[in-house]
């Protein structure tokens, strides 16, 4: 076994350090990390596109428009049953 | 990799939640444009009223969070009951602790990235689904159901149709934000909708036209604060310093006094924002190519005074529905107020900001107490912010030395110290001073008003810069814009 040189203490010490050196240039935000996201004025949530069910904004906006017609569609229903029931 | 890591749950959704697609090559300026106006467009109308409430229900609904209504959207009695809150409170919590190091994250990865953002979406949707809950068995819309008497608890029926209709909104209004954020629209998507719904209400407030009935009188009065003031302007002298007093002290509906008082911290946060420091910036390739380098004071703009609300209202949101469950009044006492629930005891009193000049004075710990802590947060936040969004000494100079820039007279390794000791101070002095203008217009009666009007005027002030940014850069292909030139 070839012996690390200043003997095994510091080795260990040598380790120490460079798990330091590399935690401490690990990115802390995704920004840093060079991927967008929060910067020092804005607020971000959302940076990368993630494996999940992907869909277009469009589409997003349409579900959307879709939803609030959903809600509107019970008021004027309310508004109709209400008038023949009572 | 041992040990047990949060985002490992995220795995599990990750399949089944939605996801909005990257751009696949830029989006255009036009495309922006339109996508940014509809989607606050369909953000507008979240004011819609929930389904199975009382016509006006926002007059019956006893009140507790009338101080962060405006700053998160929570519009009563509307779809957009827990507004921006649970997005907000979700991105805050996943960044700082992942700048803590709190959670093991490796950001230099791209798929834990995606974790990590996903992570954030569900946060918000769990967050949303605790608070719907939490408002639903509080009996927080007890008063307002329709058919339904003083002390009942809801249906089952109505409480399914309110939360389908609450929780759908904010899982809209996450795709919505992501919308923004992966760059299809201008600036954040928190930030963007939240100016836009100060931007339309500061409007509302002062020349809305509907007529409110008030509650337990047979009066209507306007909604806005001067439409009001003019329709009820009559010459007789006695009625006039009456009608006159009514509308800049009414309670129930916006009043003058929270007008002036958004105008006046509106205006100087503009003064606020353009304080900065110039630093002579050169060029290490070529010769003679000086420029300068602003350090706004503002340099966390905003979102230090966000982030001190978003802790003060999440503890409020969380508080009420304790008290509501639990009764304890060591925890907190209300008091009905003209259809607010007001605070007069308890750990959460003294968490709570006063807001008046008379409150302030008669509870002199409380306001000390409260105050301090906004404040304490929020330089708190700022000190640390720039490190957590990388934007930070250290990575200022090192953006300097891809880019072949330094400072004049100064070499590569003291940049950094240069840098070091401007950005801490002018984002922590900039943060105090922000907060503690937006808290003088709190004292004053702005009802949450002020501090939205700072919030809102920083981060216009971001988002119009990207987009002048924006139209310079390729505003020259946009159809928006030479249609425009045409008329010049």
């Amino acid at each position: 076994m070839s012996q690390a040189p200043g003997g095994l203490r510091s080795a260990a010490k040598r380790k120490n350090t460079a798990d330091k050196k590399a935690s401490a240039s690990q990115p802390l935000s995704t920004r840093s990390a060079g991927a967008g996201g929060s910067s020092a004025t804005m607020m971000k949530l959302f940076t990368d596109e993630a494996q999940g069910l992907r869909i277009d904004p469009l589409i997003v906006l349409f579900l959307a428009v879709g939803f609030i017609f959903s809600v509107i569609v019970l008021h004027v229903f309310a508004k109709l049953t209400g008038r023949f029931s009572s | 990799m041992s040990g047990f890591r949060l985002l490992d749950l995220v795995k599990f959704l990750l399949p089944v939640l939605p996801e909005i697609e990257s751009p696949y090559e830029a989006v255009t300026f036009d495309e922006k444009i339109v996508i940014t106006i509809s989607t606050g467009i369909i953000f507008l109308f979240g004011q819609l009223p929930i389904y199975g409430l009382k016509p006006n229900s926002s007059l019956f609904i006893e009140d507790p969070f009338y101080q962060f209504r405006s700053i998160f959207a929570m519009e009563k009695g509307t779809l957009l009951e827990l507004g921006l809150l649970p997005v907000i409170t979700s991105g805050f919590l996943w960044q700082i602790l992942a700048g803590f190091k709190k959670i093991k994250v490796h950001l230099g990865v791209r798929s834990e990235r995606e974790l990590f953002q996903t992570g954030q979406k569900i946060t918000s949707l769990v967050i949303s689904l605790i608070y719907c809950l939490g408002l639903i068995f509080s009996n927080y819309y007890g008063s307002s159901v329709k058919g339904l008497n003083v002390g009942e608890t809801i249906s089952i029926g109505s409480a399914l149709f309110i939360s389908y209709q609450v929780l759908g909104m904010s899982f809209f209004l996450t795709l919505l934000v992501e919308t923004f954020d992966k760059g299809y629209g201008f600036g954040s998507g928190i930030l963007c909708l939240l100016t836009l719904q100060y931007a339309t209400n500061f409007v509302k407030d002062v020349v809305g036209l509907e007529l409110i009935p008030l509650a337990n009188s047979n009066k209507l009065e306007n909604h806005g604060a001067l439409t009001n003031l003019i329709r009820n302007f009559s010459f007789n002298p006695k009625e006039l310093g009456k009608s006159v007093l009514n509308s800049f002290t009414r309670s129930e509906l916006p009043n003058l006094n929270q007008f002036y008082i958004s105008l006046i911290v509106i205006l100087v946060a503009i003064g606020i924002n353009n304080f900065r420091i110039e630093l002579p910036i050169r060029s290490t390739k070529m010769r003679g190519m000086n420029n300068i380098y602003p350090i706004k004071l503002l340099y966390t703009g905003a979102l230090p005074l966000l982030f001190a609300f978003t802790v003060l209202a999440n503890i409020q949101v969380v508080g009420y529905f304790l008290v509501k469950l639990t009764g304890n009044a060591i925890l907190g006492d209300y008091k009905l107020v003209n259809n607010q629930l007001v605070l007069s005891n308890g750990v959460l009193y003294y968490l709570s900001l006063p807001s008046s000049i008379y409150q302030l004075l008669i509870n002199p710990l409380r306001t000390v107490i409260s105050s301090s802590l906004v404040i304490f947060l929020s330089c708190w936040f700022a000190n640390y912010w720039s490190y957590f969004s990388g934007s930070s000494a250290v990575d200022i100079a090192k953006q300097f030395k891809e880019q072949g820039i330094t400072i004049g007279g100064k070499r590569d390794a003291s940049i950094v110290k240069e840098l070091g000791r401007i950005i801490p101070v002018a984002s922590v002095s900039g943060a105090f001073l922000i907060t503690s203008l937006a808290l003088v217009g709190e004292f004053l009666g702005g009802f949450g008003k002020a501090v939205t009007g700072v919030v809102g005027i920083c981060s216009a002030f971001g988002i119009m810069e990207e987009f002048i940014m924006e139209s310079q850069q390729n505003g020259g292909n946009s159809q928006l814009m030479s249609s425009l030139a045409n008329y010049q």
